[in-house]
């Protein structure tokens, strides 16, 4: 730096006389547009766009299309503003990793992760992020395996050889627990497969039914809606294996966070009430019937799965 | 009367060999691309890519939504901006150490041990910066500086820094030597040399190539809407992500718009700045001054300072719209996590399993660049010679206007839209895997190539083609026995340097899921596990570094001239 201001002091002679010669900035098309530009800067400044101060912030992976998530999530913004008494606004990201990230540097204050997710955000935070609340179903959760209808693929057994697809490799149900489950059936992930990431749990689905991969592994929920709402189809899909019950998706909040508000969060998720028409709906595209407690502990048999699968670093 | 002394081609043998040679490797690119066109009309493929492509139209023109983009295109513009800038403020002085042309202990005699060393460390450190590629970069800070304009800027900067310093110094030493060496020879000091010796010859192309380089980092800028960069790269992949066709649609639509005006605008400073350098040239300085001392020109004056103040204003701007979010920045743990992503380098996982699936990535990616280049450099040719050939008929007919303006317009928007963004579209239609890849680089190399193909056709000398077509050859055949001829080792060598560029993007592909060295770097930092990107990272760098090397050497033997 210093260079440069020296440069810009003894440079009088020769590039002043360079500049006076020069014709290049003379040139009246070349300022009409420039001026157009700082004008539009200028509007731009012009309209509020400071975030206020006191703005609680949450966010969540993005396991599904970004428009899904807003839709989802924006009403409980709304319901949260009221519970914590403070403006509430949810911050899309754009992968699994970068909502870790803003959690553990705090520049969101919450965030919905999965399993997986929570248990990187605890080890990069030193654990002092929190996970506090969860759907019932999360308690329960499950992962399935789909092949084309006409495959061979019958078992985790048949998989050794084929082209399978995960979804992202942040992801629980769409990454971590199929490995798991894999290995426990005596595949070895990266020698016996040729594998590939879709990045989200209904392009996964979307990749076997195009027929690029023979089988891949999602998320029950999103298969179950998938179904639901016929966006694939099972006369050409099948599922060939549900794996056993395992945590997953919470709701973990940010360290440094008061125990009032704290408090406030848990109350307002278990306070939901399925017979207000508002809360039924904002539970509804949560696709929850309704919110517990969860604790770090939960996620202790994730942990272990991700550590033996080489996914995440022993303590 | 047939006279037939036999015209053997005496380099017949060699350019055979050339051929089988390409043709091979082609073969094994595109195999190792798994490249198949009958995936394209495959009936899933269709389906979702007619479902993605038809609700283009129209564009999403809501005020609201526009007002959004204007935002994000001011946040394209200021991240640009700012990177350019400050990435000049650093070249600078790194250029000037790194040349040679300045040493002072070099007058005469061989440079110093140690003066040598330092320049070569520099030298290597520029190469380093600009062989990673700046979503890389960005990636990588985004664990310190959050998520953000500033890892973006960061990403931008970084390897803007290596690319200017590396472009400086040459540019600085292809002015003549000895007007330094007398001025240096005759006891003035390197500053004064420097602004008296080097930059009077080199300001106006040290100027022209950083508006330049502004220009290329506002297309690059939109990929990284992958760290929350903000601007339009980060709308773009939301509206991409959730498949929102008339969204997607406006966006590219502005972005196209923003590149192009830009392109315009660097195109016209650069004009007048070779206009320039070229008087510069020719008029020695007492002439001109005197010259400038005659004429009272205080309009031109005025603009000059004008434009100089509007110059200012805009970087100002431009720097005070970005969120610098600094207090993240000197945060311990922000610190904490950035070392160990500096451990993760100083101790690279290694091991065999690593190792093999990078180099079957590694395949990959040379496989894409290698078929996307040589394809597209195919299309280019044609399509470049088919424009040249229409230009020389001379037919005004409507049919012939329209068809030269879809091809310009074509070119635009194939070169507007960056390779990574290319891959974003085409995965809706051909899915994940490198295939998709190949055709991203494919598409935005047959817009560059064959524009550059097309003004290279152009300044060829005529004289030849007028020989031939007053002879009474064909309008159609006589350019590739003149023009083509002439033109073969600045095609050559433009397609060589494609070849680096899409070998670099390649190498980013696997980030969004088609193909390549990419996809394990993106796994792995997912997982946090800084030692195997950093296997990753030396691994991209190699083969950047390689390619360089291997095109700069083939370039000079195949295009000597250039």
């Amino acid at each position: 730096m210093a260079r440069a201001v020296s440069l810009a002091a003894c440079s009088g002679g020769p590039v002043a006389h360079w500049l006076a010669c020069s014709q290049w900035l003379s040139s009246k098309q070349i300022s009409c547009r420039l001026s157009a530009f700082i004008l539009l800067t200028g509007i731009y400044f012009a309209s509020p766009l400071a975030w206020a101060d006191n703005e609680f912030r949450i966010s969540a992976i993005p396991d599904e299309a970004p428009t899904e998530l807003i839709r989802k999530f924006e009403p409980l913004a709304e319901y949260l503003s009221q519970s914590l008494d403070r403006p509430v606004s949810f911050v899309p990201v754009t992968d699994y990793a970068a909502a870790v990230e803003a959690l553990v540097s705090e520049q969101i204050d919450m965030a919905w992760l999965g399993g997986f997710t929570y248990i990187q955000a605890a080890q990069r935070s030193g654990d002092t992020v929190e996970p506090i609340i969860q759907r019932a179903e999360d308690e329960r959760f499950q992962t399935v395996f789909i092949t084309q209808s006409d495959s061979d693929i019958q078992s985790l057994a048949d998989l050794k050889g084929v082209d399978f697809i995960f979804g992202s490799p942040s992801s629980t149900s769409g990454h971590l627990m199929p490995r798991h489950y894999m290995a426990q059936a005596g595949i070895v992930v990266d020698d016996d497969l040729s594998i590939a990431f879709s990045g989200a749990h209904d392009a996964t689905a979307f990749a076997v039914a195009g027929g690029r991969v023979e089988a891949g592994a999602l998320n029950i929920k999103v298969w179950e809606k998938l179904v639901a709402e016929q966006r694939v189809d099972t006369n050409k899909l099948r599922v060939f294996y549900t794996t056993p019950e395992y945590h997953d998706y919470n709701w973990t909040i940010r360290s440094g966070l008061s125990v009032e508000t704290r408090q406030r969060l848990v109350d307002a998720f278990l306070n939901l009430d399925p017979a207000d028409a508002d809360q039924k709906a904002i539970l509804d595209l949560q696709r929850a019937s309704r919110f517990i407690p969860t604790e770090a502990r939960f996620y202790d048999g994730i942990k272990d799965a991700a550590i033996a699968a080489e996914l995440l670093a022993a303590p | 009367m047939r006279v037939s002394p036999k015209l053997d081609d005496p380099d017949r043998a060699s350019r055979l060999w050339i051929g089988v040679g390409l043709l091979l490797l082609l073969a094994i690119a595109l195999q190792g691309s798994k490249f198949d066109l009958l995936q394209l009309v495959e009936q899933n493929s269709w389906d979702a890519a007619t479902d993605f492509f038809t609700t283009f139209w129209p564009p999403r023109t809501d005020t609201e939504f526009l007002q959004r983009l204007l935002g994000a295109a001011i946040v394209t513009v200021s991240i640009a901006t700012v990177a350019t800038v400050l990435a000049m403020l650093i070249a600078i002085p790194l250029a000037i150490m790194i040349t040679s042309r300045l040493s002072l202990s070099a007058r005469g005699r061989p440079m110093r041990r140690h003066a040598r060393l330092f320049r070569s460390l520099l030298r290597a450190m520029a190469i380093f910066l600009r062989s990673v590629p700046e979503l890389i970069w960005a990636l990588l800070f985004v664990g310190v500086t959050g998520l953000g304009a500033t890892a973006g800027i960061i990403g931008l900067l970084l390897t803007n820094i290596g690319i200017l310093a590396k472009n400086y110094a040459e540019i600085i030493e292809s002015g003549e030597a000895t007007i330094t060496g007398h001025l240096l020879d005759n006891g003035n000091g390197r500053l004064k040399t420097l602004l008296h010796g080097t930059l009077g010859q080199g300001l106006p192309e040290l100027l022209s190539y950083s508006v330049y380089r502004w220009e290329c980092t506002l297309r690059t800028s939109v990929v990284l809407g992958f760290v929350g960069a903000g601007g339009l790269g980060q709308e773009l992949l939301i509206s991409v992500r959730q498949l929102a066709s008339p969204e997607v649609f406006s966006i590219i639509l502005v972005f196209v718009l923003l590149v192009f005006v830009a392109d315009s605008l660097s195109a016209s400073l650069r004009h007048q700045l070779s206009g320039i350098s070229s008087q510069a040239a020719n008029t020695s300085v007492c002439v001109r001054y005197d010259q400038l001392r005659s004429e009272p020109v205080y309009g031109a004056m005025f603009h000059r300072y004008g434009m100089a103040l509007l110059v200012v204003a805009m970087v100002i701007a431009c720097f005070g719209s970005i969120d610098w979010k600094l207090h993240q920045w000197l945060r311990a743990d922000s610190l904490g996590r950035s070392l160990e992503f500096v451990q993760g380098f100083l101790a690279p996982d290694v091991s065999a399993t690593m190792l093999r699936k990078l180099a079957e990535q590694a395949m990959e990616t040379l496989s894409m660049a290698f078929a996307g280049t040589v394809l597209a450099s195919g299309v280019a040719i044609v399509l470049s010679y088919t424009l040249f050939v229409l230009h020389l008929r001379e037919e005004k007919t409507i049919g012939f206007s329209l068809l030269i303006s879809i091809i310009h317009s074509m070119q635009i928007v194939l070169r507007s839209i960056p390779e990574l963004v290319w891959a974003m579209l085409l995965i809706v239609a051909v899915g994940i895997g490198p295939f998709t890849g190949t055709l991203a680089l494919f598409a935005a190399s047959v817009g560059v190539l064959s524009r550059l193909y097309s003004e290279c056709l152009h300044n060829q000398e005529k004289h030849t083609l007028e020989n031939l077509l007053s002879n009474g050859g064909s309008v159609n055949l006589a350019p590739l026995w003149s023009t083509m001829v002439q033109a073969r080792s600045q095609l050559i060598s433009y397609c060589l340097y494609r070849w680096e560029h899409n070998l670099r993007a390649a190498t980013l592909m696997g980030i969004v899921g088609a193909g390549g060295v990419g996809q394990e770097l993106y796994f792995r930092l997912s997982l946090f596990q800084f030692n195997k990107v950093a296997t990753c990272i030396m691994v991209i760098v190699l083969m950047v570094v390689l390619a360089d090397t291997v095109s700069h050497s083939l370039r000079h033997r195949f295009a000597p001239s250039v």
